[in-house]
């Protein structure tokens, strides 16, 4: 038995010279910016 | 020729025991894959540890001081922060990598790890419309089981070399090594020592060959993860008076001095001790001295830690004091002989996470005579090769009553035949909870999902741990183990109907009436399941692993169409019903080993003689 190589492999994109298609990167560096800051502030109290 | 180099970024945005233990993953994997180019995100303040590391190409540091600092200082806002980032991934985005992988499993990091391009992403990424998304299998198994509460067994750092190992194996072939090369080393880190090493090394250190040190960790980074000081003064006059060949270093932050003024004070009033058999260099460590000093200790004494993570890594033996909230099946200190004593009981405190220390009556349940116990058992297995139960040590000692409320756990490490990694054997004789017998099950059954190889059924569970309590619970189980098998196949025939039916389909939009009505249905009948399995899991919280990795798995369907979230989910079913088969197998097995034995079977005998083990059904 072994689970399918589809869930083993990672996600696969077809050239790693390209960003993720289809991603928003502004409102990725937000949820970055925003989640960063989030933690930070937990291990500070 | 020699191979192109494999560009390899790992992201740790965790703390410096979780890069510890990343950093002993990438060590196999390098020693497998030599043409990997590894580079390492880290938090500045633990990039220490990944800088003495000659086999990483380049540690890459988030300066967390400078960029949130001044906002919450109230200095700057919250909105300068998008550009600064931009400004310090920029460089990294702008590289071509052939494998993300992000070992931090946190929300942050998955951004970050969004933000990347690359050939392979392994770990927490974001999915188009930017939800937080599994990369991978190991991934949905880390967010659902390990993330998600569920008790398990596998430690972290097999998880993680197994997860980049698979992927590798997939994506580059087989690696020509053996991979029979010890990861861990005295010499692991490079370490830049100056005058203040020497000192330690040839003024109070070991430079005295009949002297063994052993190092004490004091503090954790919280307080219930703590031992108190008192406990590990009353355990370090034990030693002193009963071991003159032994010294003592303790380690720790500035942050531990006061535990450390504790600790020497109690040792000062007893005036057999003697006050130079201590070195005390809390709050003088930075990273260098630190792994120096734990890598030439015989032993390190340490709660949860990263000290222990340190020791691994270097090689040194580890008696892990275990209080507060911590699994150490999962981050225990990884290789062979280690020690672990942790409370017998029940902890409310632990179940609910509480920070205050004194809450914590695990803590309260070690006593300083059952840790010098059994590390007084564990530096001697030379002589008695552990053919001496710890019982009757501490039995010898005079101190059986304090091994009643403890667990003690030597770790070694499976051998490759037995499935590899690190495994806990218990010492001493509890009942087995049903939690610690569903870890074990929890962990088969994912090394069958995602190493496609699995022992046999029940190899580290002895007949002694079946108690009647135990096999009740399990009868319980047996019949809702049937339930979830039988729920989970007809998921499985369902999303198998219901790719069929979309297969058949010229559009996924524009369809016929009855078409669509009978699609609707195979979805109300999916909801209808999923809901029956979540209702399972209510009532049995031994099959929550199942209905929680069902729901990871189907966030993170993958497919532009019916059909392929229909073939998807199908398989996600077959790999939940497959490891639902395991766990009856289990049963099963555990079931079988309570049943009556003879203990004669010779034919002349006049009457086998039967012993119950347990009382039967």
């Amino acid at each position: 038995m072994g689970t399918d190589t589809k869930f083993l492999q990672g996600e696969v994109s077809e050239t790693s010279d390209a960003g993720e298609p289809g991603l928003n990167v502004e409102e990725l560096l937000i949820g970055l910016a925003r989640a960063l800051l989030a933690e930070q502030r937990e291990r500070t109290t | 020729m020699k191979a192109r180099p494999v560009r390899l970024l790992v992201i740790q945005l965790a703390r410096l025991g979780d890069t510890l233990q990343s950093l002993m993953a990438l060590r196999a994997a390098q020693q497998l894959y030599p043409e990997l180019e590894i580079h390492f995100v880290c938090r500045a303040r633990f990039a220490g540890a990944a800088a003495r590391v000659s086999w990483i190409k380049n540690v890459i540091t988030l300066p967390t001081d400078e960029l949130f600092g001044p906002i919450l200082e109230g200095r700057k806002s919250e909105g300068a922060l998008v550009p600064e980032l931009a400004r310090w991934i920029a460089p990294l985005a702008e590289q071509r990598w052939d494998y993300v992988v992000n070992w931090t499993y946190s929300d942050a990091s998955s951004f970050l790890t969004a933000l990347l391009p690359a050939r392979v992403k392994l770990g927490y990424t974001r999915r188009k419309d930017g939800k937080i998304a599994c990369a991978d299998g190991w991934t949905h198994y880390v967010q659902a089981i390990v993330q998600g509460g569920v008790e398990q067994n596998i430690h972290l750092t097999d998880i993680l070399t197994t997860q980049l190992l698979t992927a590798l194996q997939i994506h580059l072939g087989e690696s020509a090594a053996d991979g029979n090369a010890a990861v861990t080393s005295k010499s692991f880190f490079n370490l830049e020592l100056g005058e203040r090493d020497s000192a330690w090394a040839g003024g109070g250190g070991t430079s005295e060959p009949n002297k063994k040190w052993i190092a004490i960790q004091l503090g954790a980074a919280q307080e219930a993860k703590s031992w108190d000081p008192s406990n590990w003064a009353r355990l370090a006059r034990t030693i002193l008076k009963r071991h003159p060949e032994i010294n003592l270093v303790l380690l720790g932050g500035r942050e531990d001095q006061a535990r450390a003024s504790a600790f020497l004070a109690s040792l000062r009033a007893d005036p057999a001790i003697d006050p130079r058999a201590t070195l005390s260099l809390v709050g003088e460590t930075d990273f260098d001295l630190w792994a120096s000093v734990v890598g030439r200790c015989q032993w390190l004494f340490s709660g949860d830690t990263a000290a222990i993570h340190l020791a691994s890594v270097l090689g040194t033996r580890v008696l892990n004091v275990s209080t507060g909230p911590v699994r150490f099946a999962e981050t225990g200190p990884y290789g062979n002989g280690h020690y672990v004593i942790r409370s017998s009981r029940p902890c409310k405190a632990c179940e609910k996470h509480e920070t205050e220390a004194s809450q914590h009556g695990c803590r309260d349940l070690i006593t300083p005579e059952a840790a010098y116990a059994t590390w007084s058992y564990a530096s001697s297995e030379w002589s008695h090769r552990r053919k001496t139960p710890l019982e009757t040590h501490f039995r010898n000692l005079g101190w059986s009553t304090h091994a009643r409320s403890i667990h003690v756990h030597r770790s070694r490490i499976r051998s490759t035949a037995d499935g590899g990694g690190v495994f806990y054997e218990p010492l001493l004789s509890h009942p087995m909870t049903l939690a610690d017998w569903n870890s074990m099950v929890m962990g088969h059954v994912a090394r069958a999902w995602y190493c496609g190889w699995t022992p046999q059924i029940g190899q580290e569970l002895s007949r002694e741990a079946v108690d009647p309590g135990l096999l009740q619970s399990i009868r319980e189980l047996d019949e809702e183990s049937g339930v979830l098998e039988m729920l989970l196949e007809q998921a499985e025939q369902t999303a198998l109907a219901l790719k069929d039916k979309s297969s058949l389909l010229k559009s996924n939009k524009v369809m016929h009436v009855r078409d669509r009505q009978q699609i609707q249905e195979l979805g109300v009948r999916m909801s209808e399941i999923e809901g029956l399995l979540d209702r399972l899991a209510t009532t049995q919280p031994a099959l929550r692993s199942f209905s929680q990795m069902a729901q990871v798995m189907m966030h993170n369907l993958r497919g532009d169409d019916l059909r392929d979230l229909g073939e998807e989910t199908a398989i996600s079913y077959k790999q939940l019903r497959e490891g639902a088969v395991i766990l009856r197998d289990w049963i099963r097995h555990t079931l079988k080993l309570a049943k009556p034995i003879a203990l004669t079977t010779r034919p002349d005998a006049p009457s086998a003689r039967v012993v119950p083990l347990l009382p039967s059904e």
